[in-house]
């Protein structure tokens, strides 16, 4: 490793003894997985590995470089004009590709990347391949791949896609895969395993590497990238994480109702001293919206600041998000307000102090984001907590207890997919084609699919040839053909053209582009949240508050608002739940408090909110499950309180509802949030013991689960990912959408239609079996319920909703409210009314008189 | 499901279909026969079957109705499909079981892709407009001057809150006090959401009912 280790020599860098194993360990031919907090060179331990194995080879390079000089230098003097692709194509051929998820890091990997080549010297390319790069590079890469190549899983999968792919590929060595972490759970990442199973069918001996976060089941991670049939792959553990520190904003006075997000604002004045103590400041909010009303809400509390407050979110146009970037890099920004669109990075420039606002709802992402403070290894990491509810500040307590108990979350890896399996049979098809035994050895090396079933595959060979099982219902139907040799694949011209351009598993449609009218287009927005809007209407948005002027083929055209202020758009899914691993966190503090145990500061402050819940409720032991029942006007609620993270509270209260209005026919309305879930019914009948143990039975779950999952509108949901993956609605790109017009149907149609005339359609088992798994998280559910189960069952007949239910309550009524603004008037009415009645400790009739007026409509 | 329009009785059938007593006659928009056969051809797959859910459909109705004469409002074809796609000879088995019923079209603009469009159910073609009964009978409802009427075109759908977070979409009749929107009777046609505005009547196909929702979503 003398080269190497020559460049440290001269760069200053001291390796630590993780990236010397990683270098040795890919030298001696190995495969496996790296993981290391951020900050700690996980680029250089797995990069110069490659390096050194390629001067290895080609010991003499120097020389032969001094001899192309040498050419070159006569060359010039001969006047002779050498052309770029000359140049380009000196250089060593394919050694190295390297995956990213976020095309937004790809330039400053190729930047890293080159770093080492430059000073070695190294006859190398360093390139990017991402749906950013310019046409005509792209042309060039096809014609010859640089030394290494940097792009998306997309990326690589439209490579594949080319008939020439294997040749191309010929001389690979290694394949490095970017933030593992972000990958693994996803589409995308089951994308890479195809794809990576195809470079390995062609190239066995490939060393395949991966760089992670800290996960809580990084064996497994290990395992889904290198393929179903790898064993002994390494795994390298870096340095331990920077110390965390936690630091909690408080407010003044704790609210003894809170609800999502309206503590917060008072917090503004607090939060901008904050800010005005650091050089730079990084404030991570849990959802676009968030981010969007706390970007305004500091303006307005420093209007000073206009210049120096970033916004960068997911839904912004690339340019602005690049620009806040550069911005903060150069030092010219004060704070950020950001998203999750910032929680990775390369290089970012280290900020000076990083703010999570409201609760991070997961320990691995809560590290993430304090790991961006004091970039330099050792130091500790500082994350200044900020409330947006009163009971924020127990999760911040609770995080602070599992980070101590050294906890972090799993990423649960997909189970073959076979949307993502379909569109890879067509990718495959437009490459050349393929045989169909090979293939579907190939594709079981890939994790996701080392189960696949044999009838799984001729359906899914059978979707492409046939468009389904049945012949008959899809005549004239062709994607895939076979030819005289028996092998398969895409002839249709235009068939491969739109494959081409809808490869990816990134769900984008129903986004609405926003543009000034002249033209700048500042991002994109859900359509539903545009069509509920009229011209002339105001609203936030990238920063600006903005009047919609009008709306035209997916375009909302907006000009400068002369109001202050305006509504806020939502976007889906935004919301994460808390994890398993914080549940458990925030039940057991939730336990110690109940006994009277007020450790942590958090917890403290929250006292006056706990005594009240223990006064007109009860605060659950650790081995209690909290039943609250209350009757209004509205009806008798249920306010049940697992702590288990709002996703299982979905499920569970979807499977509850189901059950009690099949014993007894009635109208039940349901809430989640990720403490627990509320059940409405108007009939007001009484659950008695042996009801509830009906209601948490284990029995029929599966089945009763799926019932729910098809009366909700949940699998329909999940079917526009699936039928956008699996090739029947297109992306399109603006400008081409005419050309495919006739061909526009919604995914939602496509639901109704297979459901109809095509149940048995593995696509929509699929969609349930998404639902189950990952939007109601079936697992974790199943062993709530059972948790559920052995739990003492405490039922309180509570008068009032206590602080634990307030925020449900508030929650079932903004579903059902249409503007977020009464809605808002009509929370903080009943929170007044319900902080007099705390205050005053009435008597129990009055208090009862109290409730009826406080929820009466 | 009966009601007054323009001071004429309509009856309004779930299947998305609309019968006038005076005329005798059916009404049905946007059939958009052969989707599945456009779609089929450029590799993305939709059950052929959805052509006879469309005939089931219009089979109840007219079974119902006792019509003697069926008005298509347009965009009977989705596009352009060839005379050896099963569905052109679907829809001419389909025919010979209607023979004495009187088919009619007025054209819409999928249409325009299809030469001859109305020839496989032998229809009568009336062009861009039939104008009959004091009623003006079109594809485009935005092409109606005065005159007062019935159309297509919109797929017009309703949405509707329902109890929990879920949010109901179901097809509808919607009519301004001249001219009634039909839904699309076709089986693989999707929709588009109406905004009704005050006077606007709004009637909702919910499985085998129809429902009068114009106070609901007003």
């Amino acid at each position: 490793m003398k080269a190497i280790t020559q460049y440290c020599k001269d760069r200053g860098i001291k390796p630590f003894r993780y990236q010397r194993e990683a270098w040795k360990a890919f030298i001696d031919g190995e495969s496996g997985l790296i993981h290391a907090p951020t900050g700690f060179g996980k680029t250089l331990a797995a990069w110069l590995g490659p390096v050194q194995g390629w001067i290895d080879q080609n010991p003499d390079y120097r020389d032969k470089l001094k001899e192309r000089d040498g050419a070159e230098a006569i060359r010039k003097a001969s006047n002779k004009k050498v052309s770029k692709r000359t140049v380009r194509d000196a250089s060593a051929p394919l050694q190295v590709l390297w995956i990213t998820p976020l095309r937004a890091l790809a330039n400053d990997t190729v930047k890293a990347l080159n770093a080492p080549v430059e000073h070695l010297r190294l006859p190398w390319s360093v390139e990017l391949r991402t749906g950013d790069v310019s046409q005509s590079r792209k042309q060039a890469q096809r014609r010859r791949l640089p030394t290494a190549l940097v792009t998306t899983p997309e990326s690589l999968t439209l490579l594949l896609s080319y008939p020439e792919a294997q040749e191309k590929f010929a001389t690979l060595q290694a394949v490095i895969v970017d933030e593992w972490h972000e990958l693994i759970a996803t589409k995308r990442g089951v994308q890479a395993e195809l794809a990576l199973a195809r470079l390995r069918a062609w190239h066995p001996a490939l060393s395949i590497w991966g760089l992670s976060a800290t996960l809580g089941n990084l064996e497994e991670a290990r395992d889904v990238l290198l393929g179903a049939r790898s064993h002994d792959g390494r795994l390298i553990a870096g340095p331990k994480q920077k110390k965390i520190e936690i630091v909690t904003l408080y407010p003044e006075d704790i609210t003894r109702f809170p609800w999502s997000g309206h503590l917060g604002d008072k917090l503004v004045k607090q939060l901008a001293a904050q800010i005005d103590t650091a050089q730079s400041t990084l404030l991570f909010t849990n959802t676009r919206s968030q981010a969007e009303i706390w970007h305004q809400a500091l303006i307005r509390e420093r209007p000073d600041w206009l210049d120096k407050i970033g916004l960068h979110h997911g839904s912004l146009e690339r340019e602005i998000r690049q620009k806040v970037e550069a911005l903060l890099d150069a030092g010219a920004l004060k704070c950020v307000v950001c998203t999750s669109s910032m929680d990775l990075g390369v290089d970012f420039a280290p900020v000076e102090q990083v703010v999570q606002l409201g609760s991070p709802k997961g320990i691995a992402r809560l590290m993430q984001r304090a790991g961006r403070s004091g970039h330099q290894p050792g130091a500790t990491s500082r994350i200044i907590c900020v409330p947006t509810h009163s009971f924020e500040l127990a999760e911040f307590a609770a995080a602070r207890d599992a980070l101590k108990r050294k906890l972090v979350e799993a990423k649960t890896p997909l189970q073959k997919p076979l949307d993502v399996l379909v569109q890879h049979l067509v990718t495959i098809g437009t490459g050349g084609g393929f045989d169909e035994a090979a293939l579907k050895d190939e594709v079981r090396t890939a994790w996701a699919y080392r189960d696949l079933t044999d009838e799984e595959w001729r359906w899914a060979m059978a979707f492409v040839l046939h468009g389904g099982e049945s012949l008959r219902a899809y005549p004239q139907f062709q994607r895939v053909t076979r030819d005289d040799a028996a092998r398969l694949a895409v002839t249709n011209k235009q068939i491969e053209r739109i494959h081409r351009m809808n490869i990816g598993t990134i769900s984008a449609d129903s986004a609405m582009r926003v543009r000034m009218q002249n033209g700048k287009s500042l991002g994109t927005i859900e359509e539903s949240f545009i069509s509920r809007l009229s011209p002339g209407d105001v609203f936030t948005f990238a920063g600006r508050v903005l009047e919609l002027k009008r709306v035209r083929e997916m375009t909302a055209y907006v000009a400068p608002a002369k109001r202050k202020r305006g509504i806020v758009p939502r976007w889906q899914g935004g919301r994460f739940p808390l994890s398993t691993h914080l549940g458990n966190a925030v039940r057991r503090q939730m336990a110690e408090v109940g006994q009277g145990h007020y450790a942590l500061k958090e917890l403290r402050e929250l006292k006056p909110l706990f005594e009240l819940q223990g006064r007109w409720s009860r605060i659950p032991a650790a081995d209690e499950l909290l039943i609250e029942q209350t009757v209004t006007r509205e009806g008798m609620h249920w306010f049940i309180f697992p702590f288990e993270g709002r996703l299982v509270h979905e499920g569970l209260a979807s499977l509850f509802a189901y059950r009690l209005t099949r014993a007894a026919p009635s109208t039940v309305q349901i809430a989640a949030n990720d403490y627990g879930m509320e059940l409405l019914s108007s009939s007001r009948q009484p659950i008695d013991a042996a009801d509830w143990e009906r209601m948490f039975s284990e029995e029929n779950l599966t089945d009763e689960l799926l019932a729910c999952v098809n009366e909700t509108q949940m699998a329909r949901r999940q079917f526009r990912d699936i039928a956008r993956v699996a090739g029947l609605i297109f992306q399109g790109y603006p400008g081409q959408q005419k050309a495919t017009r006739q061909l526009q149907a919604s995914s939602e149609l496509f639901f109704d239609v297979f459901r109809e005339y095509d149940p048995e359609n593995l696509l929509l088992k699929q969609s349930h079996r998404e639902v189950l798994e990952q939007q109601l998280e079936f697992k974790r559910l199943a062993a709530a319920l059972d948790r559920m189960r052995d739990s003492k069952r405490v039922l309180v007949s509570s008068q009032q909703l206590s602080p634990l239910a307030f925020p449900l309550w508030a929650e079932r009524l903004r579903a059902q409210h249409v503007s977020s603004e009464t809605w808002a008037e009509r929370v903080k009415r009943m929170a007044d009314q319900l902080e007099r009645a705390a205050s005053q400790r009435p008597s129990p009739a009055k208090a009862r008189k109290m409730q009826r007026s406080a929820t009466g409509r | 499901m009966d009601v007054t329009f323009a001071n004429n009785s309509v009856t309004l059938y779930p299947e998305r279909g609309a019968y006038l007593p005076e005329l005798q006659t059916l009404l049905v928009a946007d059939t958009h026969f052969g989707k599945a056969s456009v779609f089929g051809r450029a590799g993305i797959p939709v059950p052929q079957t959805t052509t006879d859910g469309t005939l089931r459909r219009i089979d109840s109705m007219l079974v119902r109705s006792g019509a003697r004469r069926l008005l298509i409002l347009g965009d009977l074809w989705h596009g352009r499909v060839l005379d050896d796609d099963p569905v052109v000879a679907r829809l001419a088995a389909w025919r010979e079981q209607w023979r004495d019923l009187s088919v009619e079209l007025v054209t819409g603009n999928h249409d325009r892709h299809m030469p001859r469009a109305a020839d496989a159910l032998q229809a009568t073609d009336h062009g861009e407009v039939l104008r009959e009964g004091g009623f003006e009978f079109r594809h485009d409802p935005a092409a109606f001057d005065d005159g007062s009427g019935f159309a297509g075109h919109l797929h017009p759908v309703i949405r509707m809150r329902d109890v929990g977070h879920t949010t109901l979409r179901l097809p509808c009749f919607h009519a301004t006090n001249r001219v009634m929107v039909l839904p699309a009777v076709g089986a693989f046609t999707g929709g588009h959401c109406v905004r009704p505005k005050n006077g606007d009547q709004v009637y909702a196909c919910a499985d085998d009912e129809v429902i009068d929702v114009s106070c609901v979503c007003r």
